[in-house]
């Protein structure tokens, strides 16, 4: 689950309205329609990049592109020609600072912390020839700040970035389901079901999403979908 | 899918979340998905002190890997329906 560092901004596929947007301008790197590339979820020019620590003394990311893609959340600088793409896996929480801290001189900004990180360098910059840990690869605990100028975005960045997170299921957990498939079966497809698990899992979505028999409901945020059933319930 | 659906009744709620790494992170509990990631407002962290940069976090994303514990209220679990729920489940599986 590492970090890749390497000069070239990898391929993607940027959505229409990014094109069109104004605010964001065309980069000769990206392809457009027909292309099998990842799908970018939101494009956000002009971010801040922090890490903490830093990721080495002699790479200080700065202020670049940031492509917040559906198989990586990629970071890009034309200027420096330097791309950063953190495996969504390795991205442990994240959130929205409202105030910010310190390091961002108190800008809000989109924080996340990376529990495990490995850095893979793929193509060194000059920069990183002369950094004599640049070799292999390194793990250390780290967090990371992404600084927008346009702070109104926040918003778009960390759900783009949830529903991102999303796609990527940790490969141990599934590894966990098949050590306890003899007793504990939790398939995804309810095609996969016999009758008798079927009818199982009917009466658990009942008994959990029925009328709830403590009341004080809410806080969900798509309450007309999910206690549709319970309002008809009440009226009947 | 039992605690999948188990959490969604929780949606709502004051939670309090351990991660793997120590850091604990109470908030409500906005929404949860089938890999258990969860999602949270009003966040505090439990341990200011020794998370200060955590403070200014409003809304958080936890990976479902990385949780250690979620603390539930105790007056929004039905722990019969919970071990009723826990049987039936257990028995479709064989």
């Amino acid at each position: 689950m590492p970090i890749h560092i390497s000069n070239e901004l990898p391929d993607l596929l940027v959505p229409e309205e990014a094109w069109r947007s104004p605010a964001n301008g065309v980069n000769g790197h990206l392809h457009s329609a027909e292309s099998t590339s990842p799908r970018v979820r939101h494009l956000q020019k002009s971010v801040s990049l922090l890490f903490d620590p830093p990721l080495s003394s002699n790479l200080i990311p700065g202020k670049g592109d940031l492509y917040i893609a559906e198989s990586q959340l990629v970071w890009y600088s034309p200027e420096k020609r330097l791309s950063i793409a953190i495996d969504y896996p390795s991205i442990g929480i994240h959130a929205i600072s409202r105030q910010g801290d310190a390091l961002t001189e108190g800008k809000p900004h989109v924080y996340g912390q990376l529990d495990s990180m490995v850095i893979v360098r793929e193509e060194r910059t000059d920069a990183m020839d002369h950094d004599g840990e640049s070799d292999g690869e390194e793990e250390q605990a780290c967090e990371f700040r992404l600084v927008p100028d346009d702070l109104t975005a926040l918003d778009a960045m960390f759900q783009a970035i949830s529903d991102c997170a999303a796609l990527h299921p940790d490969p141990d957990a599934e590894e966990d389901d098949n050590e306890e498939g003899d007793w504990y079966y939790t398939p995804d497809d309810p095609q996969e079901l016999n009758g008798l698990q079927e009818a199982a899992l009917q009466h658990l979505d009942s008994v959990f999403e029925g009328p709830n028999p403590l009341g004080n409901l809410g806080g969900n945020s798509n309450p007309a979908d999910q206690f549709a059933d319970a309002t008809e319930d009440m009226e009947q | 899918m039992l605690f999948y659906s188990f959490f969604k009744t929780l949606v709502g709620k004051q939670v309090t979340v351990e991660l793997k790494n120590d850091l604990e992170i109470r908030g409500t509990l906005v929404s949860v998905d089938q890999f258990l990631n969860i999602k949270l407002d009003d966040v505090h962290v439990v341990d200011e002190q020794k998370y200060p940069h955590m403070m200014s976090v409003k809304n958080c994303f936890v990976r479902g890997s990385v949780v250690r514990y979620v603390s539930l209220p105790a007056q929004h679990v039905d722990t019969a329906l919970l071990q009723d729920a826990a049987r039936r489940e257990a028995q479709a599986g064989r």
